[in-house]
């Protein structure tokens, strides 16, 4: 995408002045759409769109998977800082016991060609790793909200696989925001098949119900991100393409139900003032709990509609 | 300002107020009138008497149409002027493009056509007045003039043996656009008219390209010195701006945009119409779509009355 | 699949080590280092000689090499912009952590390749390089702390391009941290990174005081956070002083 040297000038004067181009403030935010559920095939759904900007699908399938894979394949990021074994901190259980008995989140964002003519390819690629490497990091660990330990199925052996996939379908800014809100919502709307355990002489023997299923334990305190660029000497929420284009760095504030950060991830090519970091970090806790909450209320409400069968209207 | 909801037709469908099925097929089929809308692989004659236009071909001696849109018959000559397509450039239109690459004695610009049209380095005005001559360094300071990204206002020269559109600039009214942002329309809302050129009484300018791209900016009035001034003609630099002008700007590329997303055609007076009905909400709040819905409405309610009068 | 190197079994599995006592930072740490200390530091610039520049870190255990090529011609795809462009490369050794590593780089290393090119290109005069490409290829040879590794990377990659006389506006040196229940341990070793609740990593240019990079990870109050964002702020600079006595040692 391409802007020329005096709309910059024209954004960027209008960030620092409070009137932004569309004639939102620095912390207002374009109507958001929300709706779960919708592909049945999966095991949890949510689209996440922004009034005639970003629109992003998330879908969940569940599997079932060993848990060795975890410790051959992923070891990598494993014995890494990125991803925090599960009950660590605290908690008496050392990392290499703890690992045996956890499932695990598989995350991946993909660029819908639908929406990739927009970018470049290889702007694409970059920002699809880059996503998809937030998503896992943040949500294999105590503070993704998940409880991985009730995702075993037998200890050492069996555990459930979270596959979290998203799509981007159309790209009109502010997508990490996007796709957390997506994510949050198919975690809360998927079901998990109800598996019973039995041991016959010393062995485990597990049998997956058919018709009962259970909600994802900890699915309330799954973290939403809010991204906050800086342009020119202000900051500003839920940027749209040109603005995007305009900011040298952006901050991204994860954070759960209770208020707590649960991540920070700056983007972009530039550097930032310590002090203004810090003013970043604060308002985007501050919008960051305040979305989260608004977000339950959503996905309480599409809750009750899916217990009183109301159908989701999907992509009608 | 931070709301989450269902997306609109989800609310209605789960509120109950449409029923099942018949909210996406409202068009009038009584209202079409003396009309004919085809569709690709209608047949619109058989009649051998007809000639073959745009959008159409003959197969086993019918006149087949090949897009969706309506028919055209001026004579013997049937066409079929297709309901949404690129834009398509005729010669003296007004159009806003982007630059978009630098080439030899030329620029590339995105006028959201089937190609990239072409504005030459000698149909453009020089800094320095149009009796100066000029020179090779000229071509090698091309990207002083229109780097990428840079938007312009132009008039469609001529075409090209491919149908490639080649622009000028040669008037000062023409020309590198600052001051402002752009709002994104479909081209087929724009008509062209007398004036592509507006100036509110809100002290805002709009230029209305033919292509569908709209600049929108602070007035800025035209004077004949501007024409010879080597710096101001290809400048960068915004005029300062006080609050309430960006605030105005803001207000006319919503209103705009409202008309673009609810499939208005954009001339003046709707613009002006719009804009009036617009002044009851805060501007942010033309983001909404009820509040969109209710100002076009309004508008068209004027426009119609104005019509009739 | 590589068929000319001798490919192992598909699935190996690590000798489990006997279990080491478990460390608690918050009362000691192994290494006898304070909360608020970091491993002592050697550099070294000019270590591979065919590059433009060169450096090598060394903090504690880790270990990282980083060369620096260019700035040359871009290629003619993106020769157009009037800037240069920075590209970083970021790899562990095959060898390097307690499972071998692939040749490839997996998507952990991609990542931490686009951290390290947002991190450096703050700090350098790209606009004085138009047309160009400047590469910095950065290997870690011993990983003792991922984050903490990436961290010697950082100050490594920009040590070693202002070995290759690139000009720059600053010296960017990074530092990491780690949670411990409520205690704040700067440049957690790899043990200590198994025990740890979160962490921190942040890069930062100490003479113009600005942040180039920051990203963390694990639940923590808004204001712990901004201490450990301080803290860090703090080891960076004390990381500049040596960087850049380093730089002036050749």
């Amino acid at each position: 995408m391409l802007i020329g040297a005096s709309e910059r000038d024209f954004i960027t004067k209008g960030v620092e002045s409070g009137i932004r181009a569309d004639g939102r403030g620095p912390l207002d935010f374009r109507q958001f759409f929300l709706e779960t559920g919708m592909i049945t095939q999966a095991s949890g759904s949510c689209r996440a769109t922004i009034d005639f900007g970003t629109d992003v699908l998330a879908g969940v399938k569940v599997q079932v998977g060993d848990i060795e894979g975890r410790v051959d394949s992923d070891e990598a990021q494993a014995d890494g800082a990125m991803v925090e074994d599960a009950g660590a901190g605290d908690d008496a259980e050392t990392g290499a016991q703890s690992r045996g008995n956890v499932g695990r989140v598989v995350c991946t964002v993909e660029c819908s060609p639908a929406a990739k003519s927009v970018l470049d390819a290889r702007e694409v690629d970059d920002m699809c790793n880059e996503y998809s490497q937030i998503l896992t990091r943040t949500l294999n660990g105590p503070h993704g909200g998940l409880d991985l330990q009730k995702l075993c199925i037998i200890p050492g052996s069996t555990c459930w696989v979270v596959n979290v996939d998203v799509l981007i379908l159309d790209y009109g800014g502010n997508v990490l925001d996007t796709i957390f809100m997506a994510v949050r919502g198919a975690l809360h709307n998927t079901r998990l098949p109800k598996a019973t355990v039995e041991q016959t002489d010393g062995h485990f023997e597990f049998d997956i119900s058919d018709d009962e299923t259970e909600i994802l334990a900890g699915r309330e305190s799954v973290p939403v991100a809010m991204t906050l660029s800086k342009i020119g000497t202000s900051r500003i929420v839920d940027s749209t393409p040109l603005e995007a284009l305009c900011s040298a760095a952006q901050v991204t504030v994860f954070v759960n139900r209770a208020g707590n950060v649960c991540g920070l991830q700056k983007s972009g090519k530039g550097s930032l003032e310590p002090s203004i970091l810090i003013d970043m970090i604060e308002t985007g806790v501050k919008l960051g709990t305040e979305l989260a909450e608004k977000l339950d209320a959503v996905l309480d409400r599409e809750e009750r509609d899916r217990l009183s069968h109301i159908e989701p209207t999907g992509f009608r | 300002m931070l709301e989450i909801s269902l997306p609109p037709r989800a609310q209605a469908r789960r509120a109950g107020t449409a029923a099942d099925g018949d909210d996406d097929d409202d068009v009038d089929m009584g209202g079409a009138g003396d009309r004919q809308l085809v569709t690709p692989g209608e047949t619109i004659t058989t009649d051998p008497a007809f000639m073959r236009g745009h959008g159409t071909f003959t197969h086993e001696q019918a006149l087949v149409a090949s897009v969706a849109g309506v028919v055209e018959r001026v004579n013997k000559l049937v066409s079929v002027r297709p309901l949404k397509s690129r834009y398509n450039g005729e010669i003296g239109d007004v159009v806003v493009g982007r630059i978009t690459e630098l080439g030899p004695k030329r620029w590339k610009v995105d006028i959201k056509g089937r190609q990239d049209a072409v504005l030459l380095l000698s149909s453009i005005n020089l800094p320095g007045g149009v009796q100066r001559r000029k020179s090779e360094s000229d071509e090698l300071q091309m990207r002083s003039f229109f780097a990428e990204g840079d938007l312009v206002s132009a008039e469609v020269q001529s075409f090209f043996q491919d149908g490639g559109a080649s622009l000028q600039t040669r008037n000062i009214k023409y020309g590198k656009l600052r001051n402002g942002s752009l709002v994104m329309v479909h081209s087929a809302q724009i008509k062209r008219s007398k004036s592509h050129f507006i100036v509110l009484s809100c002290g805002v300018d709009v230029v209305l390209g033919v292509n569908g791209y709209v600049w929108v900016s602070k007035h800025v009035p035209i004077t004949p010195e501007m024409e010879s001034d080597p710096e101001g003609l290809y400048s960068n630099q915004n005029e300062p701006m006080t609050e309430s002008e960006r605030e105005t700007i803001a207000r006319v590329c919503n209103v705009i945009a409202a008309l673009g997303r609810q499939n208005c055609e954009i001339h003046e007076s709707a613009i002006v119409y719009a804009y009036d009905a617009s002044l009851d909400y805060a501007v942010k709040e033309l983001l909404k779509v009820p509040v969109q819905e209710a100002i076009v409405s309004q508008a068209s309610a004027l426009l119609r009355q104005a019509a009739t009068q | 699949m590589d068929r000319k190197r001798i490919a192992g079994p598909e699935k190996s599995v690590v000798p489990l080590p006997a279990p080491a006592p478990p460390v608690n930072p918050q009362t000691a740490r192994p290494d006898k280092r304070r909360r608020d200390q970091i491993r002592s530091l050697y550099t070294k610039t000019g270590s591979v000689t065919q590059a433009n520049g060169s450096a090598y870190v060394e903090a504690g255990n880790i270990k990282v090499l980083c060369a620096v090529y260019g700035p040359r011609q871009s290629s003619s795809k993106n020769s157009s912009s009037n800037t240069g462009t920075l590209q970083c490369d970021f790899k562990y050794a095959p060898f390097s952590g307690g499972k071998r590593r692939g040749y490839a780089k997996d998507d952990q290393e991609k990542e931490f390749s686009l951290v390290l090119e947002q991190a450096l290109t703050p700090a350098v005069r790209l606009e004085q390089y138009p047309k160009s490409t400047i590469q910095a290829f950065v290997l870690v040879l011993e990983n003792d702390g991922s984050l903490a590794s990436l961290a010697a990377a950082i100050s490594c990659a920009a040590l070693a391009l202002a070995n290759a006389g690139i000009e720059m506006n600053d010296l960017v040196t990074a530092c990491a941290a780690g949670y411990f229940g409520s205690a704040v341990c700067l440049d957690p070793t790899l043990d200590e990174e198994a025990v740890q609740s979160g962490a921190v990593l942040l890069s930062y240019m100490p003479v113009l005081n600005e942040v180039t990079h920051l990203i963390q990870t694990g639940e923590i109050a808004p204001a712990q956070c901004v201490q450990a964002v301080e803290l860090c702020i703090g080891a960076c600079s004390q990381i500049h002083t040596v960087t850049q006595e380093a730089l002036l040692a050749e």
